[in-house]
Protein backbone atom coordinates (compact mmCIF):
# COMPACT_ATOMS: atom_id res chain seq x y z
CA UNK A 1 0.00 0.00 0.00
CA UNK A 2 2.68 2.40 1.14
CA UNK A 3 4.72 1.48 -1.78
CA UNK A 4 1.68 2.00 -3.84
CA UNK A 5 1.60 5.75 -2.83
CA UNK A 6 4.88 6.14 -3.66
CA UNK A 7 5.09 4.71 -7.01
CA UNK A 8 1.66 7.04 -8.16
CA UNK A 9 2.78 10.34 -5.93
CA UNK A 10 5.20 11.48 -8.46
CA UNK A 11 2.06 11.28 -11.09
CA UNK A 12 0.14 12.85 -8.14
CA UNK A 13 2.19 15.64 -8.07
CA UNK A 14 2.25 15.60 -12.01
CA UNK A 15 -1.18 15.93 -12.20
CA UNK A 16 -1.62 18.62 -9.84
CA UNK A 17 1.16 20.84 -11.65
CA UNK A 18 -0.93 20.02 -15.07
CA UNK A 19 -4.27 21.80 -13.58
CA UNK A 20 -2.34 24.06 -12.04
CA UNK A 21 -0.55 25.62 -15.59
CA UNK A 22 -3.57 24.90 -18.02
CA UNK A 23 -5.39 27.07 -15.65
CA UNK A 24 -2.56 29.46 -15.91
CA UNK A 25 -2.85 29.44 -19.30
CA UNK A 26 -6.37 30.21 -19.49
CA UNK A 27 -5.67 33.91 -18.68
CA UNK A 28 -4.75 36.88 -21.22
CA UNK A 29 -1.45 38.02 -20.11
CA UNK A 30 -2.57 41.27 -21.32
CA UNK A 31 -5.43 41.68 -19.00
CA UNK A 32 -4.03 43.19 -16.07
CA UNK A 33 -5.85 43.39 -12.39
CA UNK A 34 -6.65 46.90 -12.00
CA UNK A 35 -5.48 49.10 -9.64
CA UNK A 36 -8.44 51.31 -9.28
CA UNK A 37 -10.62 48.64 -8.69
CA UNK A 38 -12.64 50.37 -5.03
CA UNK A 39 -10.61 53.70 -5.56
CA UNK A 40 -12.04 56.91 -6.46
CA UNK A 41 -12.43 57.81 -9.91
CA UNK A 42 -9.22 60.21 -10.86
CA UNK A 43 -10.40 63.60 -11.17
CA UNK A 44 -10.39 65.43 -14.62
CA UNK A 45 -11.48 68.22 -16.91
CA UNK A 46 -11.81 67.71 -20.24
CA UNK A 47 -13.65 69.62 -22.87
CA UNK A 48 -16.67 68.04 -24.62
CA UNK A 49 -16.03 67.20 -28.07
CA UNK A 50 -19.43 68.46 -28.89
CA UNK A 51 -18.63 72.28 -29.24
CA UNK A 52 -20.52 75.15 -26.84
CA UNK A 53 -20.78 72.19 -24.09
CA UNK A 54 -19.40 72.38 -20.72
CA UNK A 55 -16.35 70.67 -19.90
CA UNK A 56 -16.44 66.90 -18.82
CA UNK A 57 -15.48 66.39 -15.18
CA UNK A 58 -16.52 63.15 -12.94
CA UNK A 59 -17.30 65.63 -10.30
CA UNK A 60 -20.41 66.49 -12.01
CA UNK A 61 -21.48 62.73 -12.52
CA UNK A 62 -21.79 62.43 -8.64
CA UNK A 63 -24.84 60.93 -7.92
CA UNK A 64 -24.89 58.45 -10.85
CA UNK A 65 -23.58 55.18 -12.17
CA UNK A 66 -22.02 55.93 -15.31
CA UNK A 67 -19.63 54.38 -17.72
CA UNK A 68 -16.67 55.95 -18.87
CA UNK A 69 -15.63 54.10 -22.44
CA UNK A 70 -12.02 54.72 -23.27
CA UNK A 71 -12.16 55.16 -27.56
CA UNK A 72 -10.74 55.95 -30.33
CA UNK A 73 -11.02 56.20 -34.45
CA UNK A 74 -8.16 54.39 -35.00
CA UNK A 75 -9.04 51.60 -32.53
CA UNK A 76 -9.99 48.75 -34.52
CA UNK A 77 -11.71 47.15 -31.28
CA UNK A 78 -13.70 49.60 -30.59
CA UNK A 79 -15.99 48.71 -33.66
CA UNK A 80 -16.61 45.30 -32.23
CA UNK A 81 -17.44 47.03 -29.11
CA UNK A 82 -19.92 49.46 -30.81
CA UNK A 83 -23.18 47.76 -31.20
CA UNK A 84 -23.05 46.78 -27.31
CA UNK A 85 -22.94 50.55 -26.26
CA UNK A 86 -25.32 51.60 -28.51
CA UNK A 87 -27.29 48.70 -26.83
CA UNK A 88 -26.62 50.13 -23.58
CA UNK A 89 -27.01 53.25 -24.64
CA UNK A 90 -31.21 52.49 -25.50
CA UNK A 91 -31.70 51.24 -21.97
CA UNK A 92 -31.16 54.56 -20.99
CA UNK A 93 -30.20 53.52 -17.22
CA UNK A 94 -26.77 55.00 -17.15
CA UNK A 95 -25.00 57.58 -18.03
CA UNK A 96 -22.56 56.71 -20.63
CA UNK A 97 -19.58 59.00 -21.12
CA UNK A 98 -17.06 58.36 -23.93
CA UNK A 99 -13.37 59.20 -23.90
CA UNK A 100 -12.19 60.20 -26.79
CA UNK A 101 -8.28 58.74 -26.55
CA UNK A 102 -5.84 60.05 -28.47
CA UNK A 103 -7.81 61.29 -31.13
CA UNK A 104 -8.82 64.19 -33.07
CA UNK A 105 -11.73 65.42 -32.97
CA UNK A 106 -12.75 65.57 -36.44
CA UNK A 107 -12.12 61.79 -37.12
CA UNK A 108 -13.68 61.20 -33.77
CA UNK A 109 -17.02 63.26 -34.45
CA UNK A 110 -16.62 61.16 -38.33
CA UNK A 111 -16.34 58.04 -36.84
CA UNK A 112 -19.58 58.54 -34.86
CA UNK A 113 -21.80 60.02 -37.43
CA UNK A 114 -21.01 56.44 -39.49
CA UNK A 115 -21.61 54.15 -36.56
CA UNK A 116 -24.10 56.41 -34.48
CA UNK A 117 -23.31 57.80 -31.41
CA UNK A 118 -24.17 56.23 -27.95
CA UNK A 119 -22.73 58.57 -25.66
CA UNK A 120 -24.76 61.02 -23.24
CA UNK A 121 -21.29 63.10 -22.79
CA UNK A 122 -17.55 62.45 -24.61
CA UNK A 123 -14.70 64.17 -22.93
CA UNK A 124 -11.69 64.58 -25.76
CA UNK A 125 -8.12 63.53 -24.26
CA UNK A 126 -6.30 64.14 -27.30
CA UNK A 127 -2.53 64.06 -25.50
CA UNK A 128 -3.87 60.93 -23.41
CA UNK A 129 -2.93 62.22 -20.14
CA UNK A 130 -5.82 61.21 -18.70
CA UNK A 131 -5.69 57.98 -19.67
CA UNK A 132 -2.63 57.79 -18.46
CA UNK A 133 -4.12 58.97 -15.10
CA UNK A 134 -6.51 56.31 -14.85
CA UNK A 135 -4.11 53.33 -15.94
CA UNK A 136 -5.36 52.99 -19.78
CA UNK A 137 -3.20 50.21 -21.90
CA UNK A 138 -5.63 49.16 -24.63
CA UNK A 139 -8.36 50.93 -25.87
CA UNK A 140 -10.95 50.20 -25.47
CA UNK A 141 -11.42 50.05 -22.01
CA UNK A 142 -14.43 50.42 -20.12
CA UNK A 143 -14.56 51.92 -16.30
CA UNK A 144 -18.10 51.15 -13.91
CA UNK A 145 -18.59 54.00 -11.45
CA UNK A 146 -20.55 54.00 -9.12
CA UNK A 147 -22.63 56.88 -7.40
CA UNK A 148 -20.10 57.58 -4.62
CA UNK A 149 -17.62 58.00 -7.78
CA UNK A 150 -16.04 55.10 -6.68
CA UNK A 151 -14.19 52.42 -9.77
CA UNK A 152 -16.47 49.49 -9.45
CA UNK A 153 -14.74 47.58 -12.57
CA UNK A 154 -13.24 47.77 -15.52
CA UNK A 155 -13.46 46.05 -18.40
CA UNK A 156 -9.89 45.55 -20.67
CA UNK A 157 -11.16 45.00 -24.53
CA UNK A 158 -14.33 44.91 -25.84
CA UNK A 159 -17.61 45.13 -23.58
CA UNK A 160 -19.83 42.59 -24.68
CA UNK A 161 -23.37 41.24 -24.48
CA UNK A 162 -23.33 39.86 -21.14
CA UNK A 163 -21.35 42.80 -19.30
CA UNK A 164 -24.09 45.48 -18.73
CA UNK A 165 -25.83 42.38 -16.85
CA UNK A 166 -23.04 41.34 -15.11
CA UNK A 167 -21.16 44.66 -13.69
CA UNK A 168 -23.51 47.44 -14.16
CA UNK A 169 -27.18 46.01 -13.01
CA UNK A 170 -26.00 44.93 -9.50
CA UNK A 171 -24.81 48.40 -9.23
CA UNK A 172 -28.39 49.92 -10.13
CA UNK A 173 -29.75 47.83 -7.91
CA UNK A 174 -27.88 48.73 -5.18
CA UNK A 175 -28.62 52.36 -6.29
CA UNK A 176 -32.08 51.44 -6.04
CA UNK A 177 -32.82 52.41 -9.91
CA UNK B 1 24.68 53.94 -21.25
CA UNK B 2 22.27 55.76 -22.92
CA UNK B 3 23.55 54.24 -25.90
CA UNK B 4 22.14 55.17 -29.87
CA UNK B 5 20.26 52.11 -29.96
CA UNK B 6 17.49 53.07 -26.76
CA UNK B 7 14.49 54.82 -27.84
CA UNK B 8 15.33 56.85 -25.11
CA UNK B 9 17.59 58.85 -27.04
CA UNK B 10 16.27 58.78 -30.31
CA UNK B 11 13.75 60.63 -29.18
CA UNK B 12 15.99 63.40 -27.11
CA UNK B 13 15.83 66.12 -29.60
CA UNK B 14 12.34 66.48 -28.74
CA UNK B 15 12.81 66.58 -25.07
CA UNK B 16 13.69 70.03 -22.87
CA UNK B 17 17.29 70.96 -23.07
CA UNK B 18 19.12 69.83 -19.89
CA UNK B 19 17.09 66.65 -19.61
CA UNK B 20 19.85 64.07 -17.69
CA UNK B 21 19.30 61.50 -20.11
CA UNK B 22 21.05 58.85 -18.37
CA UNK B 23 18.55 59.40 -15.65
CA UNK B 24 15.85 59.06 -18.05
CA UNK B 25 16.80 55.76 -19.30
CA UNK B 26 17.78 53.99 -15.72
CA UNK B 27 14.24 54.58 -14.40
CA UNK B 28 12.37 53.80 -18.13
CA UNK B 29 14.75 50.58 -18.51
CA UNK B 30 12.97 49.36 -15.65
CA UNK B 31 9.60 50.27 -16.76
CA UNK B 32 7.58 47.55 -18.56
CA UNK B 33 6.04 48.74 -21.36
CA UNK B 34 1.94 47.83 -21.33
CA UNK B 35 1.31 47.52 -24.98
CA UNK B 36 4.18 45.30 -25.62
CA UNK B 37 4.87 43.41 -22.25
CA UNK B 38 8.42 42.02 -22.86
CA UNK B 39 10.26 45.45 -23.56
CA UNK B 40 10.88 48.06 -20.85
CA UNK B 41 9.57 51.67 -21.77
CA UNK B 42 12.75 52.95 -22.89
CA UNK B 43 13.47 50.72 -25.75
CA UNK B 44 10.02 50.45 -27.06
CA UNK B 45 8.22 52.79 -29.31
CA UNK B 46 4.62 52.04 -28.62
CA UNK B 47 2.50 55.24 -28.32
CA UNK B 48 1.92 54.37 -24.65
CA UNK B 49 5.67 53.72 -23.50
CA UNK B 50 6.64 57.27 -26.06
CA UNK B 51 3.53 59.01 -23.65
CA UNK B 52 5.05 57.34 -20.43
CA UNK B 53 8.68 58.52 -21.06
CA UNK B 54 7.16 61.93 -21.55
CA UNK B 55 5.82 61.94 -18.41
CA UNK B 56 8.74 60.86 -16.62
CA UNK B 57 10.44 63.75 -18.39
CA UNK B 58 7.79 65.95 -17.34
CA UNK B 59 8.16 64.27 -13.43
CA UNK B 60 11.95 64.95 -13.73
CA UNK B 61 11.57 68.36 -14.88
CA UNK B 62 8.80 69.09 -11.71
CA UNK B 63 11.84 67.38 -9.43
CA UNK B 64 10.20 64.37 -8.34
CA UNK B 65 12.39 61.51 -7.07
CA UNK B 66 13.09 58.27 -8.80
CA UNK B 67 10.78 56.72 -6.12
CA UNK B 68 8.14 59.26 -6.49
CA UNK B 69 8.37 58.96 -10.37
CA UNK B 70 8.04 54.78 -9.96
CA UNK B 71 5.50 55.04 -7.37
CA UNK B 72 3.56 57.21 -10.06
CA UNK B 73 3.47 54.55 -12.37
CA UNK B 74 2.54 51.73 -9.85
CA UNK B 75 0.19 53.84 -8.73
CA UNK B 76 -1.78 53.70 -12.53
CA UNK B 77 -0.49 50.47 -13.62
CA UNK B 78 0.35 48.36 -10.97
CA UNK B 79 3.13 46.87 -9.49
CA UNK B 80 3.23 44.91 -13.10
CA UNK B 81 5.22 47.90 -14.13
CA UNK B 82 7.26 47.15 -12.24
CA UNK B 83 10.78 45.07 -13.57
CA UNK B 84 11.97 44.48 -9.94
CA UNK B 85 9.10 45.12 -7.93
CA UNK B 86 9.62 45.21 -4.08
CA UNK B 87 9.38 42.55 -1.47
CA UNK B 88 5.16 42.31 -0.34
CA UNK B 89 3.01 39.98 1.36
CA UNK B 90 1.51 38.89 -1.66
CA UNK B 91 4.19 38.20 -4.48
CA UNK B 92 6.47 36.91 -0.71
CA UNK B 93 5.34 33.40 -2.52
CA UNK B 94 7.61 34.40 -5.70
CA UNK B 95 10.85 35.75 -3.91
CA UNK B 96 11.05 32.65 -1.41
CA UNK B 97 9.24 29.81 -3.12
CA UNK B 98 12.70 28.55 -4.48
CA UNK B 99 14.69 28.47 -1.26
CA UNK B 100 11.55 27.09 0.63
CA UNK B 101 11.56 24.16 -2.32
CA UNK B 102 15.45 23.79 -1.54
CA UNK B 103 14.62 23.48 1.67
CA UNK B 104 11.77 20.87 1.93
CA UNK B 105 13.82 19.08 -1.03
CA UNK B 106 16.96 18.43 1.09
CA UNK B 107 14.96 17.41 4.17
CA UNK B 108 12.89 14.97 1.94
CA UNK B 109 16.15 13.70 0.40
CA UNK B 110 17.62 13.36 4.10
CA UNK B 111 14.82 11.23 5.16
CA UNK B 112 14.60 8.98 2.91
CA UNK B 113 18.68 8.17 2.72
CA UNK B 114 18.23 8.19 6.49
CA UNK B 115 15.14 5.53 6.20
CA UNK B 116 17.05 3.31 3.79
CA UNK B 117 20.32 2.89 5.91
CA UNK B 118 17.75 2.10 8.81
CA UNK B 119 16.48 -0.69 6.89
CA UNK B 120 19.13 -2.42 5.38
CA UNK B 121 22.68 -2.42 6.62
CA UNK B 122 25.64 -2.61 4.06
CA UNK B 123 25.82 -6.07 3.64
CA UNK B 124 28.31 -7.67 4.81
CA UNK B 125 30.38 -10.77 2.37
CA UNK B 126 31.86 -13.81 3.92
CA UNK B 127 35.29 -14.74 2.42
CA UNK B 128 33.74 -18.01 0.96
CA UNK B 129 31.37 -16.27 -1.01
CA UNK B 130 33.78 -13.11 -1.94
CA UNK B 131 36.17 -16.40 -3.44
CA UNK B 132 33.51 -18.08 -5.13
CA UNK B 133 32.53 -14.80 -6.89
CA UNK B 134 36.40 -13.55 -7.51
CA UNK B 135 36.92 -17.16 -9.04
CA UNK B 136 34.00 -16.69 -11.29
CA UNK B 137 34.98 -13.60 -12.33
CA UNK B 138 38.28 -14.62 -13.71
CA UNK B 139 36.44 -17.86 -15.61
CA UNK B 140 34.45 -15.53 -17.28
CA UNK B 141 37.73 -13.63 -18.39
Amino acid sequence: MRANLRLILPLLVLAALTVVFVIGLQGDPRKLPSVFIDKPAPAFALPELAEGQAVVTPESLRGKVWLLNVFASWCAACVTEHPHLLQIARLKRVELVGLAYKDEPADTRAWLQARGNPYDRIAVDREGLVGIDYGVYGVPETFVIDAQGVIRYKAVGPVDEGFFRAHVEPLLAQAGR
Amino acid sequence: MADATTAASAAASALPPGTDLQRLHEITADLRCLVCQNQSIADSHAGLAIDLRNQVVKLMGEGRSDGEIKQYMVDRYGEFVLYDPPFSVSNALLWVGPFLLVVVGVWLARRAIAARAAASPAPGIDAARREALEARYRDSR
